[in-house]
Parts: structure tokens; C-alpha cells; sequence
């Protein structure tokens, strides 16, 4: 990419602090906005354009028309990447998978006013489940840091590469203290790290809301449990909080 | 080797001198929650004379966890410039274990081709060491390693002799620079008097094997069951190899500012246990398998590094196996497991 | 910073800092390989044959690459570079006379020195003869200082052989045999062998185990194959030597990547007898 990359920000079912987060990189933006021709992103600016270097994807896919939608920016895209965990695994919206009849889910939020046409929703996909994505930059909300990073990657032509090692790397790395030794229970040595640790940093474990490394050693985590005497289904609301691969709970 | 004492108060005070003038960093171990951590002291107070372990050993001061090698402008090679950041550090009470993680260190990093940047940031310490007073269920440190090699690489050894006096062991002529204008005196005690004080705490495991008869003992294991037995519960999540004392694998990488104007060449922390440490061209993994890892990094401790130094590459802090969450990285639990499935 | 007491002579070098090399000649092989010759900018090289030096792009990235000329005295050397990654992408895509970052050489060497006298079985495959070629050069160039020489070299296909004009070269010499194939000829006007390497070797009439050192490079997958029907023809495994390719991050043996139980491969290797390396299990 020889010319500045034209980049837009789409979102879908999503609660767009992902984009808050973009927003909210303060001195980092105007730096940002040297390496990319930003052409499209609803949160900060008007204006579209037909076709996009870089399409950013906030959000799941929970309706037929948003199909459409991520298709169509498919095709103008020459990258497409997902970002949040909504992106990513479907995240917290597919909370509402674990119910299978769409009308009971909106009955639960909506009460009497689940009916009304608008509402319309069927079971939670990833960006991944419908379109190719290029790139993923999970988390909830993605860590600003890492962001940046991958955009200037993408702007050095090099192939931004995750991290696809546990969030218990970070954590050492950051001396803390480890949340098994207070007692708690922490997904950490599964959870996907690039977050920096930022939960057991500040004294909470690990929800794992970036998602799994790629391979998770479930056994190992079904024995730890087993030593403080829970099993997957005690704590099968943490699990289940992130959309972590659903296997772990088998 | 000159022995002195010295008031409890009357070093704190030294530290806090040397604090205040303020040409060399003041690293003690101190509190981090229920564990304890080395850290720059802003104050002597600060200063923990008893604990069990740090949650990671002192070598982040010599291979910090990030560390800048090499500089430049991105995509022009010849811009290449070296740096070696390093400043004047004392380390307050690193035990013998930990010394003598370092004197491996400064072998590894010395021989052959040299590193100067961990070399440099040795040359610019002073390290005061510590006898320990206080136990870690965890550790097997006194099997593990020769009682005089801490005196290697420690420049001052403190004695702890009771809650308000310390003796102390000017081991190199930087430790007797280190104590210029501190209250001392000199020392009346008997030699049988300071091994008892040294030895004030006992380790409840010793590990049966030494440097000269480790590395055979092993490598007949190497097809032993126990690395697949173990290695099942292993997370990969290199909890044990970033804790080690004598670990210091790495992985470099570019990392280039915003404005793609400048850019640096990044040395991090890495280990054998990361599932994709050993991966080469092609993707091709030659150390796939959680068990053939796990194997690796207890042979890199008890066979390879014995067998080049002499030493054993595990010091038997005991961190390995407190920050396995699976409880499989300590050596005591892989030679406890061996026994059990034999 | 700056306080610090430590001597200036120890922070006057460092083993990560490369040097620069510009490039002098480049010319595409086959869709993905691509020929360089480097001219060092301060000083000749000095490497030996089957060494390999760390090159590198500032904001890239390093990595190790094989030296494929034979040594010498000159600043050039020569380097054949498969564009599998992006640094390796961002060097195909630079110009004649534009500079790349170079530390080394590093590694042990083809025992060349230790060969004269012997005959000589180089088994090579696809890239594998780019280090093997600096001690190809260097034995047909003091053709005397050895008996037999024969060169296998195998593919893929046609598109992937390398060094095309060399390989015809030395099929042409009387003093050399030289055989090679490809693993599958379709779609191509290929009239050659068809077949993976090991298929050539029952060719191999007259080669004499006692006396002869076979030099083995090519990928992780052929080592197997091809020690074993070395040892069908009664090579022992003193009289192997293999290359092994690792990811060598440092090339001095200390970051730790290429370690193979106790053998650092950057230091220790590439090359081995194979006798020194046949018992570690993670090495063939």
C-alpha cells in the first residue's frame, strides 16, 4: 500500500465501545489519521465512499438485512477485519443462543413489546459465519494499544499477527499477583492474551472476553476446577459470559 | 573476606542516604499484596529483610521484559543504530538462590558471543545478598546449589542476626564502596556463630540429584512417561518459565512509532513452554506435543545447563511450581511423579 | 538514564547491531525464489560454506537465510531468498544498489577441509541446495582435492528447480554426475525423472559407503526418507551430514529458538555429522 489505506468503521448488534475506544485515543488519532485516509465512520464523521482498503467491523450479525449489509461491504473491501468480540465469536449478544426460540428472547428483554416488527432477530453470528474476515482483533472492549498497533502493520505491509498464547504470559510479565493464590477462579490460562492482563492487573480475574488461544488445554482447566472442588458447570456463567469455545464446557 | 556489623536502623539509614543522593536506583524486595515483588525504593522503610520469594526473580533488572536493542528508520538499513539504555542499581536482599541464577545468567549472556546489553546493566550493579529468614514451602534451594557461589556475583551478603542487627560480608571491593559513611563496625562474631545465622531456615524437600550425576539420570528418562503424564496438564501458558530465575529465552521484534518515521528493534521475554516457541519455516512445530515441551524445560535445567556450567540449571527457588496453577512445573513434583508411576 | 558507572568499551558493540549489504544483482528464479548478490559495505564477509547470516528490514523484521555462494576474499556473496513472509516479500520487492541489514555469518560449515580425498554424494532438495551450492562451488572448483562427485537435486515441478542454468552445467561435466527429478511433471513438457528424491538414489551404482560423504539439505520431511535409503546402501552415520533448518532468532545462541535438547542449532549447527545428532529425537 503505497498511498494512505482507505479505511471506514462499520457496526452491527453491538453496544460500539469498540469504536468508543478508537474514538477515545486521544493523542494517538491525529497519528492515526497521517497513516490512513479515513473515509467512512458513523461514530465521528458523515460520509461514505464506494470502496475501502480497510473495512472495520464492530458487532454481530442477528438479522437477515445486516447479511446483506456485511456482504455488500465484503465486496468493496480489499481487507475486511473484525474487531470486538461481538465481531469476533458473536460475544456477549450470543448469550441469547443459549435459548432456542428467538420470540422467548425477545419476550425476556422486550416483555409485551416483543412483538413488534423491528425486533426482529434470529440466533447471533460472527462477522466470521457470514463474510471472509482477513483479521481478527478480538476483545471486550479491543485493547486501543493493540489497535493501534495493527494499523500500523497494516500501514508498514506487514501482516499483524495476535497473540495466540494465554493471558497468563501478560500477567507474569506484569508480576502480579495470581488470582488462583487469592482464591479465585481465572480463565486466564486458557484466555487468548493482548489484552496486557488489564483484568488481573487491577485485582479481577480473567473473564477470557478476548476469547480462547486456539489451542486450550480443557483438561487441564476441568482438573484445576476439580482441586477447588467446582466443576465447568459451577462456573459455566463465566464461561458462557464471552461466548468461549463452547467446548470447554463439554 | 572482611566481615562487619551493622544496626538494622543504621542500614535503612545508609539506604535512605544512598536514595537521596540519588546516583544509583535502590531496588529492595517489598510487599505486592500477599506476595512480595523487587522494586525501586522511594524510601528505606520500604525495605523487606523477610520474606519467602518474589514473584519474579531479580533478572528483569539485568533481560528486562522489554528492552531496546537496536533502532532506526523503518525500511532504511542504513539508519541502524545500537542502544544499550542501562543505570547505576543496587539490589537490597536477593537471596543465594538468586545469585547464583545470576552468575548462570552472566555465563550464559558472557560466553561466547557476548551480549552487552545485559553485560552492561550487570556492570552498573551492586548486588547486596540475604540470607533468608523466613521459609517457602516450595523451595529446595540448599540441595540445589554450592553454599560459596553466591559469593560469585554478590558484591555485600547480609546476615540477619536478630530483629535489630545484621553482619555483613564485604565480598568485593564495589560492596566496601557501597558502605562508605555507614555506621559499621567490626565483627566479634565466630564463624560457627554466622553459619548457624545463615542457615537460620531449613528447606522441607531436597532434590536428590546433583549437577554431576543429574544429566545421566535424566536423559535415561527421556522416554519416560512422566513428560506425557504431566505434560497433559500443561497449559503452555509459560507461567514457570517467565518465574525462573535462570530462564532468559527471548523474542525480538520491529516496533515502529506512529508517525512511521522511527521505529526499534524489541528483545521480549519468551520461553519453551509457549506452544508456538519452536515453530520454523513452513509452520513445521519440531516441539509440538505439551509433554515434549515440558520434557524440554526440565532437561534445560537438569541436563543441558549442568552439563555446560557445571551447575544445576534449577536453583530451587520453588517459583515454578507456586506459579503453576496446574501444579506440575516444580522438579520435586516430576521426581515425585517418577517415583510414584514406577 | 545516563548515571551509569559501567566501562564504555562494554557498550561499544553489540551482537544484534547489523551491518549493511547492498544489492548488486538480483534475478527471479521461479515464482517464489529470487536470486540476490550482496555487496557487504565494510568488509568481505568471511563465511564458509553452509553458514548462514541474520538479514533484515528496519520495521520488518530478521531472519536467517542460507549463503549459496562459495566463500571468498570479495564483499559479494550470493543468496537465494523464497518470499514465504513479509520480510522476506519487502526484499524481493527491492531495487539494485538499495540496502538490507546483515549480522554474521554464523554456524558451523559444511567439513569440507575434512572431505578431501573423499568422494562426495550431495542430495539436495529445493531450496535446499542454496546452502549446499557454497559447497558444491567450492569442490568443483578444487575438482582434484576430491575422487567421485555426484549432485541429486529434487523438487516439485519443473517451475521450482533453481540454479537452472548451474544444474545443466553440471549434468554436462564428465567429471560429475548429476541426476535430478521432480516430485510430479503434470502440465509441463518435462522429459526428465519423475518422483520424490529418494527414487534416484537406487541410480547410484557406484558410489562406495566406505569412502564416500553424503551431504543431505532439502526439507524437514526428506531427512527421514533419505537417511534411511542411505543407510540401504551401507553409509554409516559417521559418513552423513546434514543442514537443519530452525528458526534462528539471534544466531548466537542465546534467545533460545533453535535449541534442540542441548544443541543450539545457530552455534552448534546447522550443520551435523549425523551421528552427533541421530539420538535427539526432536532434530530429523
Amino acid at each position: 500500500m503505497s498511498a494512505k489505506p482507505k479505511v471506514a468503521f462499520f457496526d452491527f448488534a453491538c453496544c460500539e465501545g469498540c469504536q468508543l475506544q478508537i474514538a477515545n485515543l486521544e493523542e494517538d488519532i491525529l497519528g492515526l489519521l497521517g497513516l490512513v485516509d479515513l473515509v467512512e465512520f458513523r461514530e465521528v464523521m458523515t460520509g461514505t465512499a464506494p470502496e475501502y482498503d480497510i473495512a472495520f467491523i464492530e458487532g454481530s450479525i442477528t438479522r437477515k438485512a445486516d447479511e446483506e449489509r456485511l456482504k455488500d461491504i465484503r465486496n468493496r473491501a480489499k481487507i475486511l477485519v473484525a474487531y470486538g468480540q461481538c465481531a469476533v465469536t458473536g460475544g456477549i449478544n450470543k448469550l441469547k443462543n443459549l435459548h432456542s426460540d428467538m420470540m422467548e428472547v425477545r419476550k425476556i428483554v422486550y416483555k409485551d413489546k416483543a412483538a413488534m416488527e423491528h425486533l426482529d432477530t434470529y440466533p447471533t453470528r460472527a462477522v466470521g459465519d457470514v463474510v471472509k474476515v482477513d483479521l481478527i482483533i478480538p476483545g471486550c472492549p479491543i485493547n486501543k494499544d493493540e489497535f493501534v498497533s495493527i494499523v500500523k502493520q497494516l500501514a508498514l505491509g506487514k501482516i499483524p499477527r495476535i497473540p495466540d498464547y494465554p493471558v497468563c504470559v501478560e500477567c507474569k510479565l506484569k508480576e502480579n499477583v495470581c488470582r488462583y493464590d487469592e482464591g479465585e477462579i481465572c480463565l486466564g490460562p486458557i484466555a487468548r492474551a493482548g489484552c496486557g492482563a488489564i483484568c488481573p492487573s487491577n485485582g479481577v480475574a480473567c473473564d477470557a472476553c478476548r476469547g480462547t488461544v486456539s489451542n486450550p488445554n480443557k483438561q487441564a482447566m476441568h482438573e484445576v476446577l476439580a482441586k477447588y472442588n467446582l466443576t465447568v458447570d459451577e462456573i459455566i456463567g463465566k464461561i458462557n459470559i464471552f461466548a468461549v469455545d463452547p467446548e470447554v464446557s463439554k | 573476606m572482611e566481615i562487619l556489623k551493622i544496626s538494622l536502623s543504621d542500614f535503612l539509614a545508609h539506604v535512605n542516604k544512598k536514595i537521596q543522593a540519588g546516583d544509583s536506583k535502590q531496588v529492595g524486595v517489598v510487599p505486592k499484596g500477599s506476595h512480595f515483588v523487587f522494586g525501586e525504593l522511594d524510601e528505606a522503610a520500604q525495605l523487606c529483610l523477610d520474606y519467602d520469594v518474589t514473584i519474579l526473580p531479580p533478572k528483569k533488572y539485568f533481560q528486562p521484559q522489554r528492552e531496546v536493542l537496536v533502532k532506526y528508520a523503518p525500511k532504511d538499513a542504513s539508519s541502524y543504530a545500537m542502544v544499550n539504555d542501562c543505570e547505576n542499581l543496587t539490589l537490597i536482599g536477593v537471596h543465594p538462590y538468586d545469585l547464583v541464577a545470576i552468575h548462570l545468567m552472566d555465563r550464559a549472556f558472557s560466553e561466547g558471543e557476548r551480549d552487552e546489553n545485559y553485560m552492561a546493566k550487570r556492570d552498573c550493579s551492586v548486588l547486596i545478598g540475604l540470607y533468608p529468614t523466613r521459609g517457602f514451602e516450595h523451595r529446595f534451594s540448599a540441595s540445589m546449589i554450592d553454599p560459596q557461589m553466591p559469593y560469585k556475583v554478590a558484591d555485600l551478603m547480609l546476615i540477619k542476626l536478630d530483629d535489630n542487627q545484621l553482619a555483613l560480608e564485604v565480598v568485593s571491593k564495589k560492596g566496601k564502596a557501597y558502605l562508605e559513611g555507614a555506621a559499621v563496625a567490626k565483627s566479634d562474631l565466630s564463624e560457627a556463630f554466622l553459619a548457624q545465622a545463615r542457615n537460620k531456615v531449613k528447606d522441607s524437600q531436597a532434590f536428590p540429584l546433583g549437577p554431576d550425576k543429574s544429566p545421566a539420570y535424566f536423559k535415561e528418562k527421556y522416554e519416560h512417561p512422566v513428560w506425557e503424564k504431566l505434560g497433559e496438564k500443561c497449559y503452555s501458558c509459560g507461567s514457570c518459565v517467565f518465574v525462573c530465575p535462570t530462564c532468559y529465552c527471548f523474542d525480538v521484534r520491529d516496533e515502529v512509532e506512529l508517525s512511521l518515521a522511527s521505529g526499534e528493534r524489541v528483545r521480549y521475554w519468551d520461553g519453551c513452554m509457549i506452544e508456538s516457541f519452536a515453530i520454523c519455516a513452513g509452520d513445521h512445530n519440531f516441539r509440538k506435543e505439551r509433554g515434549a515441551r515440558f520434557r524440554h524445560r526440565v532437561f534445560r535445567k537438569t541436563v543441558t545447563l549442568p552439563e555446560k556450567y557445571q551447575v544445576m540449571g534449577c536453583v530451587g527457588c520453588g517459583r515454578c511450581a507456586q506459579a503453576c496453577t496446574a501444579d506440575i512445573a516444580g522438579p520435586m513434583k516430576v521426581i515425585k511423579t517418577m517415583k510414584e508411576m514406577n | 538514564m545516563g548515571n551509569c558507572q559501567c566501562q564504555s568499551n562494554t557498550k561499544g558493540s553489540s551482537i544484534y547491531l547489523p551491518e549493511i549489504a547492498r544489492i548488486t544483482r538480483k534475478k527471479l528464479m521461479t515464482d517464489v525464489d529470487c536470486f540476490f548478490e550482496f555487496e557487504m559495505e565494510k568488509r568481505p564477509l568471511g563465511h564458509k560454506y553452509g553458514q548462514f547470516v541474520e538479514i533484515s528490514i528496519p520495521g520488518i523484521g530478521e531472519a536467517p537465510i542460507s549463503i549459496s555462494s562459495a566463500p571468498s576474499s570479495s564483499k559479494k556473496f550470493e543468496m537465494v531468498i523464497r518470499n514465504v513472509g513479509e520480510l522476506t516479500s519487502v526484499i524481493h520487492g527491492l531495487n539494485i544498489g538499495e540496502a538490507i541489514g546483515v549480522r554474521g555469518p554464523y554456524g558451523t560449515t559444511f567439513p569440507m577441509d575434512d572431505l578431501k580425498g573423499k568422494s562426495l554424494l550431495y542430495i539436495t532438495g529445493g531450496i535446499g541446495l542454496v546452502p549446499a551450492r557454497s559447497a558444491i562451488l567450492h569442490s568443483l572448483a578444487n575438482r582434484n582435492d576430491y575422487k567421485d562427485i555426484t549432485i541429486l537435486f529434487g523438487c516439485k515441478d519443473p517451475s521450482q528447480r533453481i540454479f537452472v542454468d548451474e544444474l545443466s552445467e553440471w549434468e554436462k561435466r564428465p567429471d560429475v554426475n548429476f541426476l535430478e527429478t521432480v516430485d510430479t511433471a503434470a502440465n509441463s513438457n518435462w522429459k526428465g525423472n519423475v518422483g520424490v528424491i529418494t527414487t534416484l538414489m537406487p541410480k547410484l551404482q557406484n558410489v562406495n559407503p566406505d569412502n564416500t560423504v553424503a551431504i543431505v539439505v532439502g526439507p524437514p520431511i526428506m531427512y527421514k526418507f533419505v537417511i534411511m535409503s542411505l543407510h540401504d546402501m551401507g553409509f554409516t552415520d559417521d559418513h552423513i551430514v546434514v543442514s537443519l533448518e530452525r528458526r534462528m532468532k539471534c544466531g548466537v545462541g542465546k534467545c533460545g529458538h533453535c535449541q534442540i535438547n542441548h544443541i543450539y542449532v545457530c552455534q552448534d549447527g546447522p550443520v551435523f555429522y549425523f551421528s552427533d545428532i541421530k539420538d535427539l529425537k526432536e532434530a530429523i
